[in-house]
């Protein structure tokens, strides 16, 4: 998935063709480990995600839900509830996956999510802020 | 419109290159990057895009896909884009036609073949005339006879039965250094030849002929006429390419435009039957014997622009006939006209030497052979030194 923005954003540079490129995943597996979400990941989108030759930025974003089908979305009369929360992480600067000891390949890989990493309207901005200035950078070759 | 299922197998085969000269092309400018992976080009107004570098990077259609769709429009489907991408700098010409059968998506094969014979004519013989006019050819010069050979047929659209050419706008062996390249001044006079024959104006006799409008064209365009009248529509749509700057005759030459001029034409219900007068017009014009006609330029008819190049390149010039004294309209090509501009404004006297229509009340001109000043000096007074035109032995 996609997301980019075909109007300019106020304050922001005009690049055209900046997207975010987003891997979603979603689980009921889930519990909060030292701050942190343990996710395995497929061995595939973790190559793909942290891709050192990938130009446009990606990221994982992972959608915590109840274990209980019923709660994962609640209508109310004035509104609608979605559960739980969405965390993204970049995989950039990842190592590249090892070998198993078997020499099998690799699965999966477990990869940990900060619960910092609130996916919110500001974190979404902020992080598409910050690609703008990487590519503002990588222009003026600073 | 190009099937979009496949245009990604399409776009994979665009080398980042072509893709950074087209870009440089609409204003942007190579600024930074990191090497092997990505350009970033930017505008005079801060926009940025961003070119992959890396062809078998797996997602490196999509991203170019990306770029190519930053720059369609409503009247500029993708394919145009990725026409613009991969060809040399062309003009692409579109003849639509609706008939009952299109409706169906199908077409008698006959007539595909007689309109694909027609609209190579319609561009060959126009520019034929732009390199020398006459009313009938039977060889063309060798500018001509390169565009046409240059002219590439575009990918057939859906949605309805259209014919589309890409017409390169500086064919080789065609170059020319005075005003708009060769492939250029032959688009505009291809859209200017049809606009005539779809107008009443076309029955006028008083009225002067487009200067390429030859027997070989309004014939062409006699054998565009599709089967059958009820429900036919036919429409030609012209899309001029921003020009490159040219470093080299730039000084010569129209100031580049930034954006594609498109120039739609509905051909009307009695373009193919007025194309067959004015046929039957020129075949006439060569029972006469041409004249030479002596006298000053008297309007320059600025008033009476024309869509495309915003001057009908039209003159009406007072001459002596005989003891007697008549108006003679005449059209011109642009480089005629420049020097048509400059003796008026001196008050030279100028020779025509051509077949005259002489049944209205303002004599028209049939076949032009030579417009040029009485007094060879003032032929020569020109601030750039202007090549001869190709030349023809039709």
């Amino acid at each position: 998935m996609d997301i980019g923005s075909n109007k300019r954003l106020r304050g922001f540079p005009n690049i055209l063709n900046l997207y975010l490129v987003l891997q979603l995943k979603s689980t009921t597996d889930w519990e909060v480990k030292n701050d942190h979400i343990h996710f395995a990941l497929k061995a595939s989108n973790y190559t793909m995600l942290r891709d050192p030759a990938s130009y446009l930025p990606q990221y994982l974003i992972l959608y915590t839900m109840p274990m209980s089908r019923v709660q994962w979305i609640r209508h109310q009369d004035t509104h609608s509830e979605f559960r739980d929360t969405a965390y993204f992480l970049s995989l950039r600067d990842f190592p590249d996956l090892v070998p198993r000891t078997d020499g099998k390949p690799r699965v999966t890989k477990t990869v940990r999510v900060p619960i910092a990493n609130r996916l919110t309207a500001t974190s979404l901005l902020r992080i598409y802020r910050e690609e703008c200035e990487r590519v503002v950078r990588m222009r003026d070759g600073t | 419109m190009m099937n979009l299922s496949n245009i990604e197998s399409v776009l994979r085969n665009i080398d980042p290159q072509s893709v950074a000269r087209f870009l440089s092309r609409q204003g942007y400018n190579r600024d930074g990057g990191r090497p092997g992976q990505v350009e970033v080009f930017s505008s005079e107004g801060g926009d940025m895009i961003l070119v992959p570098l890396n062809q078998h990077a797996d997602d490196y259609a999509r991203r170019l896909r990306d770029i190519v769709e930053l720059f369609t429009d409503d009247t500029t489907p993708l394919d145009d884009v990725v026409g613009k991408i991969v060809l040399p700098q062309s003009d692409i010409m579109r003849y639509r036609i609706e008939t009952p059968e299109t409706t169906w998506g199908h077409l008698r094969l006959h007539y595909t073949q007689e309109a694909m014979g027609a609209l190579y004519n319609i561009l060959q013989y126009t520019a034929a005339g732009v390199s020398s006019q006459r009313t009938d050819y039977r060889r063309v010069s060798e500018a001509a006879h390169s565009f046409a050979q240059q002219c590439r047929f575009g990918q057939t659209e859906y949605g309805s039965f259209v014919l589309k050419v890409f017409c390169p706008v500086e064919p080789i062996v065609a170059r020319d250094d005075v005003g708009e390249p060769f492939g250029r001044q032959t688009t505009r006079a291809v859209i200017e030849n049809l606009e005539f024959l779809a107008s009443e104006r076309s029955e006028d006799p008083e009225e002067p002929l487009p200067p390429t409008l030859n027997r070989q064209v309004a014939t062409s365009v006699h054998r565009l006429r599709p089967q059958g009248n009820l429900g036919v529509q036919t429409e030609v749509l012209m899309r001029y390419i921003a020009l490159e700057p040219d470093e080299v005759t730039l000084a010569h030459r129209a100031t580049p435009a930034k954006k594609d001029d498109v120039t739609k034409l509905d051909l009307g219900p009695f373009i193919f039957s007025r194309a067959k007068s004015v046929r039957d017009r020129l075949k006439k014009a060569e029972e006469f014997e041409p004249e030479l006609l002596r006298g000053h330029i008297e309007t320059l008819h600025k008033d009476r622009p024309v869509r495309d190049t915003d001057q009908s390149h039209e003159v009406t010039l007072d001459v002596r006939y005989g003891t007697s004294r008549r108006k003679l309209r005449v059209r011109l090509l642009p480089r005629q006209y420049r020097d048509a501009i400059r003796w008026h404004d001196s008050n030279t006297e100028v020779d025509v030497d051509a077949v005259i229509d002489k049944r209205g009340k303002v004599w028209s001109v049939y076949r032009l052979n030579d417009f040029r000043a009485s007094d060879p000096n003032a032929n020569r007074a020109t601030l750039f030194d202007v090549p001869a035109p190709d030349e023809d032995d039709g």
